[in-house]
């Protein structure tokens, strides 16, 4: 176990050194540069600005730069941002991003296992029905709408919980729950499936066929084997947290990682959109990890290569 | 003859379906005594699994539904029986034995701690003689090294392996009832002897009667006291097993012994041979359901269905014109 997760980990340097290189490179191919506005800025300026940042060296030159720095934690000065470097802006920004992912994560965790195995195990019944038609209202309503719907019928109406801001754990309970909606309306529906497929499987006939109870049935030999389909989208889920919290940040004015994701491309600070994108790579990266490990857990048919036990 | 030890009577079991209720069961009797082994056979669909499922109340419902009938043991109606009740008898008064090794076992869990649970809930034992026992049964069914096998999980044994861990599995509360649904059938021929050979042995061993579903009349011929064979939801003729392979009587029954080209374990004998489909159940004609592929069906056939007649003192057919002039004199009643 040890020693696959630490293979596992040096395998994640090849692969952020892809996405950096690729990041990179399309940077560079974006028309325009970082410093290019309505007016233009007099040549003698701007050639005394791209020398500062180096970007009058050959481009080359300026990646080897980059790279030589990201060895020694330094991911450059932001071009909007003077004064400030982008390890600066990601240690302030990546917290709270993490936080709000977290916190959406568990959210969706446990209320979309917890619906889609209330819906599942009593598949036909009328809790089941309501929990559909509850999913398909978590999939469709989109995040900017259920965003304000929360701020408005809830923050507005009862003054609680705050909407807007990142003071305390009480700000994250609205962004959370916009963000989580999606993913716990589709957890839901993939546990559910998964609940009502696995339910169907010989070995719970065999399983009943030996005495067990109805319960011990259901909440042993299906819950296990259907939470495999759950783990898989962990990855995936991750991912989307992660990448969903721009609008869900612009909506609650939380501080987060989400709105550097956007503005620093359009702005093309390329330090700024290399540092954000290699941290939402090494997530990953890491999400991934911990699935498979999970997996590996739950799976006894997945041996993890490297690992003997 | 003893009392039986199961009686199944006047079973009719349906599904629901979008085209119709299918009574794939519809009127089954069968008795089965201690220590033998009843076959069931019969063409693919005609209700063998549906019957032997039905035994223990293990299909879905819905969309199955057992209309009709009784399950005799032990002096209860099985049937009418609470789960709770029946469940104290499930897997360890009767056990059962399905034909698919490589998906009847939980893949997340060890093939021990599978056998383990059915003792953890029908003994008192503690779980260290649990784990005897478990280790004990595992070298009673040919599982070399069981403190080893204990742990491994379905996915690391071949089908014979996880066949042998099923049969142990049923055989932990050495139940008096064993229901094997063509244990063998989704096995490699030599590992099919082996299976047989070895619920022979338990058999005698635990004083069991089997009830043994089975395609094959190879496997029939090598294993079965008493035979039944099922066709189209019903039984259509029981008797020992030398009366059947001997003297049948039922025109269906000739059929299925004129299309076995060997009788050895192994030479499958395909059971679609006999010309002609099994009809609809879904909509049975009038009278005999056999009388579209049945060379001495006529008039009364079409008209009358056959009702299963007790002939002797252990067999019963359900035929208007039965094979009697082949049978020795003094049999026949
Ligand atoms: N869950 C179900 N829903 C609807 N029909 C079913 C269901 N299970 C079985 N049947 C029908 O019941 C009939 C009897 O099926 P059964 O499985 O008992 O046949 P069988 O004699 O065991 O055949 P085989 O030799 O192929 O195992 C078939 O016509 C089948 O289509
Ligand atoms: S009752 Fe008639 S049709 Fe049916 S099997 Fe007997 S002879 Fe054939
Ligand atoms: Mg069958």
């Amino acid at each position: 176990m040890i020693r696959y997760t630490a293979a596992r980990l040096l395998q994640a340097i090849p692969v952020l050194l892809v996405v950096a290189t690729v990041t990179f490179a399309l940077l560079r191919l974006l028309p325009g540069g970082p410093f290019d506005r309505e007016k233009a800025l007099p040549p003698v300026i701007l050639a005394n600005i791209e020398a500062r940042y180096h970007l009058d060296e050959p481009v080359a030159r300026q990646y080897a730069r980059y790279l030589a720095g990201l060895v020694r934690g330094d991911f450059g000065p932001s071009y909007k941002y003077p004064g400030r470097d982008v390890a600066d802006i990601l240690r302030d920004s990546f917290p709270v991003s993490i936080q709000l992912g977290a916190a959406a994560l568990v959210l969706a965790m446990l209320l979309g296992v917890g619906a889609g195995l209330a819906a599942g195990m009593r598949a036909g019944t009328l809790q089941d029905r309501a929990i559909i038609g509850l999913t398909l209202l978590g999939i469709s309503v989109p995040s900017f709408v259920l965003g304000a719907a929360l701020v408005l019928g809830v923050a507005l109406r009862f003054g609680w919980p705050p909407a807007g801001l990142w003071e305390s754990p009480a700000y994250a309970l609205l962004p959370a729950l916009t963000l989580a909606a999606f993913p716990t309306a589709y957890i839901a529906q993939l546990t559910r499936t998964s609940v009502i497929e696995v339910a169907g499987r010989d070995f719970v006939r065999t399983a009943r066929a030996k005495g067990v109870s109805e319960a011990r049935v259901r909440w042993v030999h299906v819950l296990r084997n259907a939470l495999l389909a759950v783990v898989t989208y962990f990855g995936p889920l991750l991912a989307m947290l992660l990448t969903g919290s721009f609008v869900v940040e612009q909506i609650f004015a939380i501080p987060g990682m989400g709105r550097f994701f956007v503005t620093a491309v359009t702005n093309r600070d390329y330090p700024l959109v290399m540092g954000v994108t290699l941290v939402y790579a090494a997530l990953i990266v890491l999400s991934n990890l911990a699935v498979d490990l999970v997996y590996g857990w739950l799976d006894p048919r997945i041996r993890l290569a490297g690992d003997e036990s | 003859m003893s009392e039986p030890v199961l009686s199944v009577r006047g079973l009719r079991t349906t599904f629901s379906t979008d085209a119709g209720v299918l009574p794939a069961v519809d009127g089954v009797d069968l008795e089965l005594h201690a220590g033998e082994t009843l076959c069931v056979v019969g063409e693919s669909g005609c209700g063998k699994s549906v019957t032997a499922l039905s035994i223990l109340r293990l299909l879905p419902e819905p969309p199955a539904s057992i209309e009709a009938g009784e399950v005799i043991f032990d002096g209860c109606n099985l049937l009418e029986l609470s789960n709770a009740e029946l469940r104290k008898i499930r897997g360890s008064r009767i056990a059962m034995v399905f034909q698919e090794p490589m998906t009847s076992l939980n893949p997340v869990f060890s093939v021990g701690s599978q056998i383990d649970e059915a003792l953890k809930i029908h003994t008192d034992l503690t779980r260290q003689g649990r784990r005897e026992r478990v280790e004990e049964l595992l070298t009673l069914v040919g599982i070399p090294a069981p403190a080893e096998r204990y742990r491994d999980y379905p996915h690391q044994l071949s089908g014979g392996m996880r066949q042998r861990v099923m049969i142990a599995m049923a055989l932990s509360c050495e139940p008096a009832v064993l229901i094997a649904d063509e244990p063998t059938t989704a096995l490699d021929v030599t590992i099919q002897a082996q299976i047989l050979e070895l619920l022979a042995s338990l058999q005698e061993r635990f004083h069991m009667a089997v009830l043994l579903i089975t395609h094959d009349l190879g496997v029939v011929a090598e294993t079965a006291n008493r035979v039944a064979v099922l066709y189209a939801g019903r039984v259509v003729e029981t008797g020992t097993v030398y009366e059947i392979f001997g003297a049948p009587r039922h025109p269906y029954t000739v059929g299925l012994m004129k299309a076995m080209p060997g009788r050895s374990v192994g030479h499958r004998a395909p059971l679609h041979v006999i010309p002609g489909v099994v009809p609809d159940l879904r909509d049975r004609p009038e009278g005999c359901s056999f009388r579209e592929r049945c060379p001495r069906a006529d008039a009364v056939c079409a008209e009358m269905d056959p009702e299963l007649e007790a002939w002797g003192a252990e067999s019963a057919v359900a035929c208007h014109h039965p094979y009697v002039d082949e049978r020795p004199a003094g049999e026949g009643g």
